[in-house]
């Protein structure tokens, strides 16, 4: 793996105030937060700086800049949790935080002793070229090669509009079991959207890449193909027939399809919802819950991609788990709290939106390796169906394994071909049922990314398919 | 720390660095939230965030930096920094501040009793409200979470026309969501309230209601696809509301991005559909009295009997439309620059009772959740999740879910044949039940 060539501008402000956070105050907070008799307490200290533009109506109509620098400090006691997080990062501030956290401990003020080592960190996402050095106009310039390449894809394209967002983070994270790390999380992306019109009727399509890189992405990904997937989607929309209703075979995208595995089984299998026994895959661990042509993996461990982590946000270690394996779930996705109470000693998948946030399980990279079938394979066995090639996202219900899928490009199959495009709909499906019906696996596979709500927090999420078929689906179309 | 001062230094720190005007939004948050889970405390929050948004226009450009440093010096930088940013936008008429963007105002709604309650107090709350789950059916057998919340959020907004606008909040609210269990079924009930005033909390009845939803779903089944009349509960009304006011966002319109573009003066649903966002309803929730650009809000119809009377404007969509701002900014923390929506909005309840509705429909579904997104804004073409109970000539028949309910959001308006006189809030905006005579349901 390559060095970094080059390194974000501004240090944290745990570098450029002296001796703020250095080893030994991080320890001394920690046992502030454990002075009352807590069995375990961390800190997560975030400087992150966000920019982001907007171009809409062939104008740069925003430009913002966001600065979020902050602590937050958990303490555990038995079952139980208290978090406090601060923007004023004074020693003094820091430490009541920790005792504000403390509280949930009833005994007398006791003293401990904390001493920090280094954690082990993965290197998996060098940045060649940080964006917070890329010059504004060169990020200017993206947008409009973006919108200038929908703009002239068709005629019929009248709106456009593309966000191009950085996100340079920097991470301390230190835990009173001994674990000190310092790690940088570097994403840029950049995503279109353009809107077709033909008489009364307007179709949109969105385009997007992005990566746990720098601006080097636009060197890898052209800007030019973002603006140009965008527009011939709205464009092929224009055309598309209303969407089929009732239960249909369907072929699921490479790539983003992939929001299947994050739906059907990613959410459920999350060690909270099983710890509670609230989730419908609670006490499966052992059984079938997919087709035996089905294996499911979580990593972080993909170097520069949207979920991989060097370390997850509670020092843990990240790494590839196998989830499913030959349709057999064989683990649950743990953060440390679930597993101290799950009688597990591993963990990886700890992950919060930022520190005002309580860490928790949640998925990295989710994704499904090849299988032996061309898509053309896929195709051809099926007569009539529907093929799901875009989403908008999809939402799950952990207690009854009831998911949806937002399908944003839809195609009519008959007879074993690709035929007409129709208008978007939703997949409905329940998680192990659906993932049992899964009976061919392409060789396609392809990586791709978007962004999960749990809990009122949103956290950065990978994915990962080759094209699947799914012998039968509800699809949710006006058309009998 | 005088926040007023620190939001007026801002502004003159933007305008020392060479703005033509600026704004200066500072919001003072602070927060405590309980988890409790099977009769015992899992978390304890407790924070404070502040923060302020700085503004600046110079030579019809614009930019909008944030920070959380507060210090002259770290103002300064922000200034600068903005100066810089803003140069790189583009020219645009409507990037200055609002003619009338002046004047002072202050909105409380503070609750001094709230500050009185000890942390057993609210502790007690969550047992008790877990605990109606619980008692009202042995079927109810697990709790996802129950979660109380509390806190003052405080906003700050000057501007160098002399705007000074201070609003200051008190919230606090619950949550629960429980599991009925039967056999290997499990459905979640969840149910939640979020008001002003600890007073108003009533954790019995949130507790009640989020069992009541679990157990009505057990034995859930989807049914075979067909076009049927589908009843929207008072429950999930306020969803439809939504696609409607994101379609009627006037930055949307101006670029000819939702399908009610150009509609204004049209009827888009039946005589007996009015649709009221409100800013100064009694006891109302999201009360306010300057929106995000520092315009007076006012009352207003969006869509009166049946017509579509308003777009929301913000500064930019209304030069761009030839109309003037409606005062829906919508701003919550400083970290955003804010975004067009209603205040506290609802379909205007009708006259016919709830029973009255279900009884008028010979085969159809009541909606009481949705999965999913949905809409497709631009072409107003709509298929989305949902759960809910079968009807059977008006009587419910058994519980429904794996279906989808699809659409045109403007069949859906034309379609709304009756509307209940149940109207309810929730945090501010609500909806009575009501009906839509067709759309596609896929199942089985």
């Amino acid at each position: 793996m390559q060095e970094p060539i080059s390194t974000a501008t501004e240090p944290p402000f745990w570098q450029s105030e002296n001796g703020l956070l250095s080893r030994e105050s991080v320890a001394r907070i920690l046992e502030a937060g454990l002075e009352r008799g807590g069995d375990f307490a961390d800190l997560y200290a975030e400087d992150t700086v966000v920019t982001a533009l907007t171009r809409r109506d062939r104008k740069i109509r925003d430009i913002q800049y966001n600065v979020q620098r902050g602590v937050g400090i958990r303490v555990i006691s038995g079952k139980v949790v208290g978090y406090a997080h601060t923007a004023d990062v004074s020693q003094e501030s820091l430490l009541e935080a920790a005792r504000t956290a403390g509280r949930i401990a009833k005994g007398e003020v006791r003293s401990v002793t904390v001493e920090l080592a280094n954690a082990k960190l993965h290197a998996l996402s060098p940045v060649a070229q940080y964006p917070d050095q890329a010059a504004s106009s060169a990020k200017v310039d993206v947008l409009l090669r973006t919108d200038e390449a929908a703009r002239a894809h068709h005629s019929s394209i009248k709106e456009v509009s593309v966000m191009y967002r950085d996100v340079v983070q920097r991470l301390l994270l230190a835990t009173s079991d001994g674990k000190l790390a310092e790690d940088e999380r570097v994403r840029t992306s950049l995503f279109c959207s353009a809107v077709a019109a033909l008489g009364s009727d307007r179709q949109s399509g969105s385009g997007r890449i992005g990566g746990m890189k720098g601006f080097e992405l636009f060197s890898e990904i052209s800007p030019e193909s973002v603006g140009e997937r965008a527009a011939a989607q709205a464009v092929k929309m224009l055309t598309a027939g209303p969407a089929p209703s009732g239960q249909l075979p369907v072929i699921l995208t490479n790539g983003w399809g992939a929001v299947l595995l994050h739906e059907a089984i990613g959410h459920g299998i999350e060690a909270d919802f099983n710890r509670k026994g609230t989730s419908k895959f609670s006490e499966m661990l052992g059984k079938r819950v997919a087709s035996d042509i089905v294996s499911i993996h979580d990593t972080a461990m993909i170097p520069n991609h949207w979920g991989s982590l060097n370390v997850d946000d509670e020092c843990g270690e990240t790494r590839e788990t196998e989830l499913v394996r030959n349709g057999v779930l064989t683990s649950y996705m743990y953060d440390r709290y679930n597993a101290g109470l799950m009688g597990k000693d591993g963990w990886g998948n700890s992950r919060r939106e930022n520190y005002r946030c309580v860490p928790m399980p949640r998925m990295t990279n989710t994704i499904m390796r090849n299988g032996p079938h061309s898509f053309e394979d896929l195709v051809r066995t099926v007569k009539r169906g529907f093929y799901a090639a875009d989403f908008t996202g999809g939402q799950v219900d952990i207690t009854n394994g009831q998911f949806v899928f937002s399908v944003s490009e839809g195609y009519l199959v008959e007879d074993g071909k690709i035929t007409a495009p129709v208008k978007g709909a939703t997949l409905i499906g329940d998680g192990a049922d659906v993932l049992g019906k899964i009976t061919m696996v392409a060789d396609d596979f392809e990586l791709s990314f978007g962004g999960c709500g749990k809990n009122g927090q949103y956290v950065p999420v990978g994915l990962g398919q080759p094209h699947l078929l799914i012998s039968s689906m509800t699809v949710g179309g006006t058309k009998g | 720390m005088d926040y007023t001062e620190i939001a007026h230094l801002a502004v003159k720190a933007a305008m020392d660095a060479g703005a033509d005007e600026a704004e200066a939004y500072l919001t003072v948050e602070d927060y405590l939230s309980l988890t409790a889970r099977m009769k015992e405390i899992e978390k304890v929050e407790r924070a404070g965030v502040t923060g302020l948004g700085l503004k600046v226009f110079k030579d019809r450009r614009k930019a909008y930096v944030t920070g959380t440093g507060l210090t002259a010096r770290d103002l300064k930088v922000m200034a600068r920094r903005a100066l810089d940013y803003a140069a790189e936008t583009c020219e645009e008429e409507s990037n200055r501040l609002c003619e009338e963007a002046v004047g002072t105002s202050e909105l409380t709604v503070f609750d001094t009793d709230l500050a009185r309650q000890d942390l057993q107090t609210k502790i007690d709350l969550l047992l008790r409200l877990e605990g109606a789950a619980y008692d009202r059916d042995p079927r109810v057998k697990n709790t996802e979470e129950a979660d109380y919340w509390d806190g003052t959020f405080e906003k700050i907004h000057v501007n160098s026309r002399g705007l000074v606008s201070r609003e200051k909040k008190t919230h606090c609210g619950l949550s629960l969501s429980v599991l009925a269990m039967d056999g290997d079924e499990r459905q979640v009930g969840a149910q939640y309230q979020a008001v002003r005033y600890f007073s108003k909390i009533s954790p019995e009845e949130v507790g009640e209601e989020a069992a009541r939803h679990a157990l009505r779903k057990l034995g859930a089944r989807p049914v075979k696809s067909q076009k049927a009349p589908v009843v929207f509960d008072n429950r999930i009304g306020l969803r439809f509301l939504g696609y409607l006011i994101a379609a009627v966002n006037g930055e949307r319109v101006a670029l000819n991005e939702t399908f009610l573009a150009g509609k204004v003066g049209e009827s888009i649903a039946p005589a007996h559909v009015s649709i009221v966002d409100e800013c100064d309803r009694e006891g109302g929730y999201a009360n306010s009295i300057v929106d995000g650009e520092g315009i007076r809000t006012e009352n207003k119809n969006i869509v009166s009997d049946g017509v579509l009377t308003t777009y929301l404007h913000n500064l930019h969509s209304a030069l761009k439309l030839g109309a003037l701002p409606t005062g829906n900014v919508q701003r919550g923390s400083y970290e955003r620059e804010g975004a067009l929506g209603a205040h506290n909005l609802y379909l205007a309840p009708g006259k016919s009772s709830r029973e009255e509705i279900l009884g008028s429909v010979k085969s159809g579904l009541l909606v009481t959740n949705l999965m999913g997104m949905g809409l497709n804004i631009a072409s107003g073409h709509y298929s989305i999740g949902a759960s809910g109970l079968w009807i059977e000539n008006g009587q419910i028949t058994h519980p429904v879910e794996r279906v989808t309910i699809a659409s045109t959001v403007q069949a859906m308006l034309m379609g709304i044949e009756e509307v209940a006189d149940d109207l309810r809030f929730w945090a501010g905006s609500g909806s009575p039940t009501f009906k839509i005579s067709e759309m596609t349901i896929s199942g089985e």
